[in-house]
């Protein structure tokens, strides 16, 4: 068929369903606009260059198809839970199950106050003490956590945003009394601070300080730990926090040229640093555009790595991604079938090719997850990397019109946010303005309205309700003696250790954090000495101050 | 009706949006900012973590109708308790009704009820509900 004859077509398909066509459901897209009732190659014959140049082969740039040649007939992807609770105890427990029942890793979820800065004893931390997360104030508390686990051998994921090199030092001092060096530490953290200012909300300090220090651990890690992927640029948190899957991707790179142009500041070599970087996003349930998304960034990624960072190796222009399903995607009304929304999103993860996934517990809009609901979260990925050909090759879906269309369209959309943010002076003006977030509070209100008017049809809450009430459900009983048994432990323990010793180890922390010298080595000493979290992170916020939030 | 009770009626009603505790989550207090400024209310929003204190002190200087907390943590039992012990303390436990939106189990929402919240707002409550029931408060008030 040719060009002309292919076109012509299409128009007089479109004539003669006009009167249907005009009548159809209308489904917004991933990007804001109304999507098209078909896809179909619009731009004729497949041209050899364009996919040489903008698809190409899996394992091969752009990498639009995938990272590795194979992709999951090689390996499946890293099936983790986001969990953590209570006690290094009760955390362990959980691990020991999860890992029983083929998981493959462990992400570690941090309470509250151990994600802002807080020990365990702060006045302000004590009802939320173990909450959300485990409470951790010290390395003895990381020595409880992964006692008797194969530590070596599995992937750990430490998820604690702002206070990341706090805890990174503190698990180290606790590996490192086991006779685990960093190097044989295989797994990822979530130090993307720039997103917490976006849209989480868990800040401590101004970005200067922030990026300050994930530079300090993007240069550490590359020197020691090889096998740790030390800065996760993170989507999910402006994702679910009213970000459309455009913002999503655009404020996370974003923040990605902000870290990478400090780290190139600071004289580190780009190829040294970029195999360090990898990326999270949200999957819901619109799995096919979020499977472009993923495919989308990538494609992205390896052209910013190469032509605007001038990454010269291979393994610098590809990007791992990790998924999240569930968050706001997961309803509240009748929560099994949030099962199903599972389902999609992992599919939509998969079908995308991420390296990793993070799958939530039905329960999740309730609370942290049960061991049933944990188990099941579990098992919907393994029944689709096992039972399904979703796995059989790699990009399954590439020369799908529909969703090569939205790839397209995602990539360009992104780029032109990028830009925008460039133009404006890069990300952290775009926060300290509160453009971000502003942006995803517009978003977030459109969201809901959508939503709520059923313009966004979501069953059993906007169509299809159910009978009678949502059940209760059952949802794990919070420990309320952790803070109790944690102030117990940080009495004992500032009453057991060398005081002299460990307060002149602050006070060395608090000089370099005056100075330019690279903070982690120096934390980690500290952790050694027993340091406590909160310590350490007020010894810093006497250097470097506190971030003061935009009015918006 | 008293004279200063008329004066109060006559202007727009006051809410403080607040957000206490240490969770970051500010996509629904924004979203409830939204929506009430909307409908002609006077709408101020502290920011992230704010303690009980600085929440009650904030809605006494602003002479607000109404304190929002919107708290997903899980600990709105004890933060929410926290905002009405300050009130009292402050005198203004009459005057400034509380109302609470968040995840918040049937359970929940009753112990919050008798503790003296005046509303809760579970996940998905209708937007469209939101202003007249916090103007409900405000006219049962006077």
């Amino acid at each position: 068929m040719t060009d002309e004859s292919l076109a012509e077509g299409m128009a007089a398909w479109r004539e003669k369903h006009a009167a249907k066509l005009a009548t159809v459901t209308e489904r917004p897209s991933l990007l804001g606009a109304p999507l098209d009732v078909l896809y179909a190659p619009t731009d004729g014959e497949v041209d050899a260059a364009a996919y040489g140049r903008d698809i190409g082969l899996p394992g091969e740039f752009p990498y639009t198809r995938g990272v590795y040649p194979a992709m999951y007939r090689d390996r499946l992807w890293q099936m983790r839970l986001y969990s953590g609770f209570g006690d290094a105890e009760s955390t362990n427990t959980r691990w020991q199950f999860l890992l029983a029942h083929g998981n493959n890793g462990v992400s570690a979820a941090f309470d509250l106050p151990t994600q802002v800065g807080m020990d365990s004893d702060h006045p302000e931390a004590v009802p939320e003490a173990g909450r959300v997360g485990v409470a951790v104030d010290c390395a003895q508390d990381f020595e409880r956590m992964f006692a008797g686990l194969p530590v070596e051998q599995m992937g750990i994921s430490l998820n604690a945003h702002s206070t990341a090199p706090f805890v990174l030092a503190l698990f180290l001092a606790a590996m490192e009394r086991q006779g685990i060096t960093p190097g044989q530490i295989n797994g990822s953290m979530t130090t993307d601070v720039l997103k917490d200012y976006v849209a989480r909300g868990t800040w401590i300090y101004p970005p200067g300080a922030g990026i300050r220090m994930v530079c300090d651990i993007l240069e550490f890690c590359s020197a020691e730990m090889p096998r740790f992927y030390p800065l996760v640029i993170r989507g999910p948190d402006i994702r679910d926090a009213g970000a459309d899957a455009i913002q999503e991707v655009a404020f996370a790179f974003a923040n990605a040229v902000t870290y990478l142009e400090n780290a190139q500041a600071r004289g580190l070599d780009i190829d040294g640093i970029a195999t360090r970087l990898s990326a999270q996003f949200y999957y819901y349930g619109d799995f096919l555009q979020e499977a472009a998304k993923t495919r989308a960034a990538r494609r992205i990624w390896s052209r910013l790595l190469r032509d605007r960072f001038g990454a010269r190796k291979e393994a610098s222009w590809l990007l791992r991604v990790t998924a999240s399903v569930g968050g706001t995607h997961f309803q509240v009304h009748e929560p099994e079938t949030n099962i199903v929304r599972g389902t999609l999103g992992c599919l939509g993860a998969v079908l995308g090719g991420v390296q990793g996934m993070l799958l939530a517990g039905y329960d999740e809009a309730f609370d942290i997850p049960t061991e049933d609901t944990a188990r099941i979260a579990l098992r919907t990925q393994q029944i689709v990397g096992y039972e399904s050909d979703a796995t059989a090759v790699p990009d399954p879906l590439g020369g799908s019109w529909f969703v090569e269309a939205m790839t397209d369209e995602i990539e360009r959309l992104v780029l032109a946010k990028m830009a925008e943010i460039d133009e404006m002076g890069g990300s952290v003006v775009a926060i300290e303005s509160g453009y971000m977030q502003r942006e995803i509070a517009k978003s977030a209100y459109n969201i809901e309205r959508r939503e709520q008017s059923g313009e966004k049809p979501i069953v059993a809450v906007n169509i299809h309700r159910g009978q009678g009430e949502p059940p209760e459900l059952v949802v794990h009983a919070p420990d309320s003696k952790v803070a109790d048994r944690q102030r117990a432990q940080l009495a004992a323990l500032r009453a057991g250790r060398d005081e002299v010793e460990t307060q002149r180890r602050l006070a060395r922390l608090r000089a370099a954090g005056e100075g330019t010298d690279n903070l982690m080595p120096i934390m980690i000493d500290c952790a050694r000495a027993d340091a406590t979290l909160g310590e350490m992170v007020d010894v810093l916020r006497g250097v470097f101050g506190e971030f003061k939030e935009p009015a918006l | 009706m008293s004279l200063d009770a008329t004066n109060r009626t006559d202007r727009r009603t006051r809410v403080l949006v607040a957000k206490l505790g240490l969770d970051g989550h500010d996509r629904g207090a924004k979203v409830v900012a939204h929506t009430l400024r909307d409908a002609g209310m006077e709408v101020i929003y502290t920011g992230l973590r704010r303690t009980a204190r600085d929440v009650v002190a904030m809605a006494v200087d602003e002479d607000v109708d109404v304190i929002g907390l919107s708290i997903l943590s899980g600990a709105h039992l004890a933060l929410a308790q926290q905002v009405l012990d300050e009130l009292a303390v402050r005198g203004a436990r009459d005057e400034i009704a509380v109302v609470v939106g968040g995840t918040i189990s049937a359970t929940d929402d009753a112990v919050l009820r008798q503790m003296g919240v005046a509303e809760v707002f579970g996940v998905r409550s209708p937007l469209a509900e939101l202003a007249p029931r916090v103007q409900a408060l405000v006219s049962a008030d006077r």
